[in-house]
């Protein structure tokens, strides 16, 4: 007979089907059962007990009259093997962290201290710790990660479609920012120290020249409070960055920019061979951070994000003194400064800072420029500005990188002082 | 046990003897009939919400006579508000490839987008760079007390549409 | 000690186990067998006895039966999930999330609902296109097929409104597409042909009336939460009452044969119940492995401000959305939908046939029915496998294999026809955004547009309706095919021939710049297609078919349509033609 008939008289008979068709309908149900049953944290849970009550029947063992070490055993043995969470209803937030790291639940480690060094059994509270207590604050709100979430994978991230994964190092300090507004303030926020160092970059760099923060700074590029610092991931363009999907977050994305070269990130199309007009690439400087700086300065623009955070959790800061200047060339440092000249003309004013298809291809060198020009005239180039700027080919693409009108910016007795600052730094003509 | 009917009985004289049996439940199927339509009709209006809890996206601009030629920027509700010969159009400042707000250049006459390059003409159009559409244009509204108004509940980018009506308004 | 079947006995026969299962002992004669089904609440639907032919698992596959199956396992998981979940925009994401995560059984049993919806509109489907070859539609079973089609628009809503329910990215956005297509409805829609005459604004349109807003947000989430928990299953089941208990009074399954020839009667208990059982066992074996397997997606919370890119409604949706590459939303996503279903409905009364080919596989015996059914179920196809595997980013086409961060250039710009302007009083021929084309201005500018476009519609149809009856002689089919194949590619050829002429023309140059391989080949097949659907078919078989006038121009006419919809993609796909006749006054493009 045919292979069917012979596959439907003897093996796929109504009884063999019948039977087995049970029969692997209640082993799948099992599997499914088992499967759910089976959890990561189950495990976590019985390995913390087991050491602890090792470790109190050992130091019971030392002191026999430990009345509390009595009490701490008949706490742990009572508790179930169940999920833990602490609910922070003002947040809404609902971090299920303290399922495995047990040593943070203020009833099962009352010190919220453990000996162990291995995670998640590891807890070490720090004045952090003690000042934001974890039934106030839950978790998440500083560390990030899904709360929700109890598995490790999900919890820490990161995870598909979960675009807040677990901060670690120095950008854990970007969360400070939500609640509190001096980071600045080395006595009040001791801890935030990469974030000062990373607004000491900021400052240095002169970034502002052409981002914004919330809609004051230069229009050249965009607005890193409102734009970058919460950006989605689904309008973040991955393509050349080589990052593997597990790495594809928005803090190394932001990272990227401060130790990748802009233009292999966004390299425009310069000849127009996919476009109408050709397009030039990034206008962004080629920064070369080191690690640490990159942090530093990822930290400082993560913390430009917003959170909805309720009133009162809001901390209350002393403002920030206004730094004293001595002369007007300080002051016309400190202008200089705060609008960013320097990420355009470099922190000293030299300039060098590349524009591609520009005529002169870097940026012009204030310190031999401005010399050339008397006060009023180099007042009038400040307000005018230059835009566009003088192409090297004309068929090629309108350089990024040109100079704003800064009439509306920069008045009065700033403009005064900022002159001063550039007359200040000009080389002078030595026949003069 | 019913006798069987030979005869017409007597029948007691009708009332209205205009109203038959006939017609009475003819009538009272009409009138069931009109309750069955006119309740699936107020269940109709019923679904029809009468109050929205979506936030405004109305929003003021000043006069439209003091508007100048060219373009304004309004950076707070995120919207382009340009001026022609022919009247005044506004266009959402959100580039239509990822979402980043592009810059205006008017020397070059052109919207800028600093994320990937893309160029859009005053019309909103994608002359160079990554962007697929043009620019989205928001419906303007001029009252009758010369406010503009911009609505950005109501888009339209589409050549020919975004020219017409509320998307182009004469000023 | 009485003994195990004493004991079974006596508990049979007591007063409350016969008073609440009749028939006591177990004998199993004929009788037992028929009482069991005939007096059973659950089993009474079937018949005692039934044809031998229909209690084969490969008659029906069980498809209907299937289908009913996973209504219910579709139920009984949904009312489980409904304990956990809340539908408001602040909980409901939650909630999916702690079915994931903190609800025993709770991935597994979101798995098992969200698989089984999938599952079921495919057997949905399937269950049609198996009725359809059966013949199972004819008379006297013509108003149960149309149940059906209306139980298979009803199925795809169940699964639409359930879409929306986790409250993430692809539920908003996916129900945002979905739903905009409302919008475009002729009249009744805010951004369809003709909704300035009634007034008709966004905040009174037909798509208002579904969302309960003017887009998709809390008030949509509680719409169709109670649509798809309560209103739509109450529907659903209303019809497929009817629908069984036609299936019943109409005969059951497998009508009886040609000829006359009482056939042998077997007894459904056991014999089709047990199939039944088995493959309802096999489908829950399938489903739950699935769902052990297999995790339902599960995207970023809902956001109203980033639109993903892209933006894709449910698989059986994405045929409708490809669709929109080639006709305007009204027509993609109203009409076209609307003369389906009609055109489904029709089939039995179109169908002049009511004898041949019922209860049995008629493949050959149906060449006409069978081969167009198929191509338009297979058509329906192609174009969901596009919308889902070939369009990315943009609805750029991305090759399988490409990744979907390659960057596409933009598409070159598309070009209409025929183009009537009412606002400045012109028709145009062959506008682009790049060229402006022929235009001649005035009344009779738009007269020569509106005629030449009507010509070209009416040429098509009226061809299309004409031809088939007006040769009266058979045309040999295999030589025909040939012919058609040939002169197909003489065509396409041809047309390269020309485009070498006229590429320096200002208008071939900037909207057909390039015509290669693939041009020649979109001009042959879809010619082929056409002609041999079109024309060659319907001559060789419909010229001598018994069907009143109005019963081939119905049929013609649907003919016609989906062969137009083939016509289209060509047309677009290759050469950028985006309208036949364009009326943008009016919002009104073909």
């Amino acid at each position: 007979m045919s292979l069917k008939e012979l596959l439907l008289t003897r093996y796929f008979t109504l009884r063999n089907l019948f039977v087995g068709g049970n029969v692997v309908l209640v082993l799948l149900l099992a599997a499914a059962v088992v499967k759910d049953h089976r959890r990561e944290w189950k495990g976590v849970q019985k390995e913390f007990y087991a050491r602890e009550i090792k470790r109190l029947k050992e130091e019971k063992k030392a002191s026999p009259d430990a009345a509390h070490v009595d009490k701490h055993l008949a706490l742990l043995r009572g508790q179930g093997i169940k999920l833990r969470q602490l609910m922070v209803t003002a947040l809404d937030r609902y971090d299920r962290c303290i399922t495995c790291h047990l040593g943070y639940d203020t009833v099962l480690s009352p010190t919220q201290e453990t000996v162990y060094d291995d995670p998640p059994f590891k807890a070490r509270p720090s004045d952090i710790h003690r000042s934001h207590p974890a039934d106030k604050f839950g978790c998440t709100v500083c560390h990030e990660g899904q709360g929700l979430a109890t598995t490790a994978r999900a919890a820490h991230g990161p995870v598909k479609h979960w675009e807040d994964p677990m901060r670690k190092g120095a950008v854990l300090e970007a969360s400070c920012a939500k609640c509190h507004s001096n980071l600045w303030d080395e006595k009040a926020m001791p801890f935030t120290v990469n974030w000062r160092k990373g607004e000491a970059l900021f400052q240095k760099s002169g970034c502002i020249g052409c981002h914004q923060i919330h809609g004051q700074g230069g229009p050249i590029s965009v607005d890193l409070a409102e734009e970058t610092a919460d950006k989605p991931l689904s309008r973040i363009d991955f393509s050349f960055t080589g990052l593997s999907h597990e790495e594809r977050t928005l803090e190394n994305w932001i990272r990227l920019h401060f130790v990748r070269d802009p233009w292999t990130l966004v390299p425009g199309d310069p000849e127009g061979k996919h476009n109408d007009e050709p397009v030039p690439p990034s206008g962004m400087p080629f920064f070369n951070l080191s690690a640490e700086d990159a942090d530093a300065l990822t930290t400082y623009v993560l913390a430009l994000g917003s959170d909805r955070i309720p009133a009162e959790f809001l901390a209350p800061a002393a403002p920030r003194p206004a730094p004293a200047y001595r002369n007007a060339v300080e002051r016309g440092r400190a202008v200089y400064v705060k609008y960013g000249c320097g990420g355009c003309h470099a922190p000293d004013g030299t300039g060098g800072v590349r524009n591609f298809n520009y005529v002169n291809n870097t940026t012009p060198n204030l310190t031999k420029v401005v010399g050339t020009y008397t006060r009023p005239e180099l007042q009038e180039k400040i307000e005018k500005g230059v835009s566009p700027v003088d192409k090297k080919d004309p068929r090629g693409p309108t350089p990024s990188l040109y100079m704003p009108s800064w009439k509306e910016k920069i008045k009065g007795p700033e403009m005064d002082d900022l002159l001063t600052y550039l007359f200040s730094i000009a080389e002078k003509d030595e026949d003069w | 046990m019913t006798e069987p009917h030979d005869e017409p009985k007597e029948t007691t004289p009708l009332l209205n003897p205009e109203l038959t049996r006939r017609g009475l439940l003819a009538g009272a199927w009409a009138a069931f009939g009109a309750f069955v339509a006119g309740s699936l009709g107020a269940s109709a209006r019923f679904m029809l919400p009468n109050v929205l809890y979506e936030p405004s996206q109305r929003f003021k601009m000043g006069k439209a006579a003091d508007l100048p030629l060219g373009v304004t920027i309004n950076k707070k509700e995120r919207v382009w508000v340009v001026r022609d010969e022919k009247g005044v159009y506004a266009l959402w400042s959100r580039c239509t490839h990822l979402g980043c707000t592009p810059n205006w250049f008017p020397a070059e006459s052109r919207f800028r987008c600093p994320c990937h390059g893309s160029n859009f003409n005053v019309d909103g159009d994608v002359v160079a760079g990554p962007a697929p559409k043009p620019l989205w244009r928001c419906a303007v509204d001029v009252t009758p007390d010369g406010d503009l108004v911009i609505d950005k509940s109501q888009m339209e980018n589409r050549p020919g549409f975004r020219d017409k009506g509320s998307f182009h308004v004469t000023v | 000690m009485p003994s195990l079947q004493e004991a079974k006995d006596k508990l049979i026969n007591s007063q409350i186990w016969r008073s609440m299962f009749r028939g006591g002992t177990w004998k199993d004669t004929s009788r037992d067998r028929a009482q069991h089904i005939l007096g059973n609440v659950w089993l009474h639907l079937h018949p005692a006895r039934i044809r031998q032919r229909a209690v084969r698992f490969t008659y029906t596959w069980g498809l209907g039966g299937l289908s009913f199956g996973l209504f219910m396992i579709l139920t009984v998981t949904g009312l489980l999930l409904m304990f956990y979940y809340r539908p408001s925009v602040e909980l409901a994401y939650r909630d999916i999330k702690d079915l994931e995560f903190a609800v025993s059984l709770g991935m597994f049993l979101r798995n098992l609902h969200r698989w089984s919806a999938h599952t079921m509109v495919l057997l949905v489907i399937l269950h049609m296109v198996r009725v359809f070859l059966t013949g199972a539609y004819k008379t006297p079973r013509e108003f149960n097929w149309g149940i059906g089609v209306v139980l298979l628009v009803v199925t795809l809503f169940l699964s639409f409104t359930g879409y929306l329910l986790p409250w993430d990215q692809l539920a908003l956005w996916a129900v945002t597409v979905g739903t905009n297509m409302a919008s475009a409805t002729p009249f009744a829609g805010a951004e369809g042909p003709f909704s300035n005459l009634l007034g008709i604004t966004n905040a009174n349109d037909a798509r208002f009336a579904l969302l309960g807003g003017t887009s998709v947000g809390a008030n949509t989430l509680i719409r169709f939460y109670v649509l798809h928990c309560v209103a739509v299953p109450v529907v659903a089941g209303a019809l497929m009452i009817v629908h069984f208990w036609r299936i019943r009074k109409d005969g059951f399954s497998a009508a009886p044969l040609p000829g006359d020839a009482p056939e042998k009667k077997m007894e459904v208990w056991p014999n089709l119940v047990v199939r039944e059982y088995i493959g309802a066992v096999l489908m829950l074996v399938f489903l739950i492995a699935w769902s052990v397997l297999q995790n339902a997606p599960l995207e970023e919370l809902a956001n109203a401000g980033v639109t993903p890119n892209p933006s894709k409604a449910p698989w059986y949706f994405l045929g409708l959305q490809e669709l929109l590459v080639y006709f305007d939303p009204w027509l993609a996503g109203v009409v076209l939908p609307g003369v389906i279903m009609m055109g489904l409905m029709a089939i039995p009364y179109v169908d002049p046939d009511a004898k041949r080919g019922v209860g049995y596989y008629s493949v050959k015996e149906r060449p006409f029915a069978n081969t167009v059914f198929l191509f338009g179920v297979g058509l329906w196809f192609v174009l969901i496998f596009i919308g889902t595997v070939l369009r990315g980013p943009n609805w750029s086409w991305y090759w399988p294999w490409e990744s979907w961060e390659i960057h596409k250039s933009l598409p070159p710009p598309s070009w209409s026809l025929v183009l009537v302007d009412l606002t400045d009083k012109a028709g145009v021929f062959f506008s682009s955004q790049k060229t402006p084309g022929l235009r001649i201005p005035g009344f009779l500018g738009i007269g020569a547009a509106l005629a030449a476009a009507g010509g070209m519609i009416g040429a098509y149809f009226g061809a299309g309706l004409a031809l088939p009856k007006l040769i009266h002689k058979e045309i040999p089919f295999r030589r025909a095919l040939w012919v058609t194949a040939v002169a197909s590619l003489f065509v396409g050829v041809a047309a390269k021939v020309a485009h070498v002429f006229l590429r320096h023309h200002d208008f071939i140059g900037k909207n057909i710049s390039q015509f290669g391989p693939t041009e020649i080949a979109y001009v042959a097949v879809v010619l082929f297609i056409v002609v041999l659907m079109g024309f060659l078919l319907p001559q060789k078989f419909l010229r001598t078919s018994p069907q009143s006038p109005v019963q081939y121009v119905t049929t013609m006419l649907l003919l016609l349509m989906m062969l137009g919809v083939i016509l289209k993609m060509g047309a677009r796909m290759g050469f950028n033609i985006k309208y036949i006749l364009s009326l943008p006054a009016i919002n009104l493009n073909l």
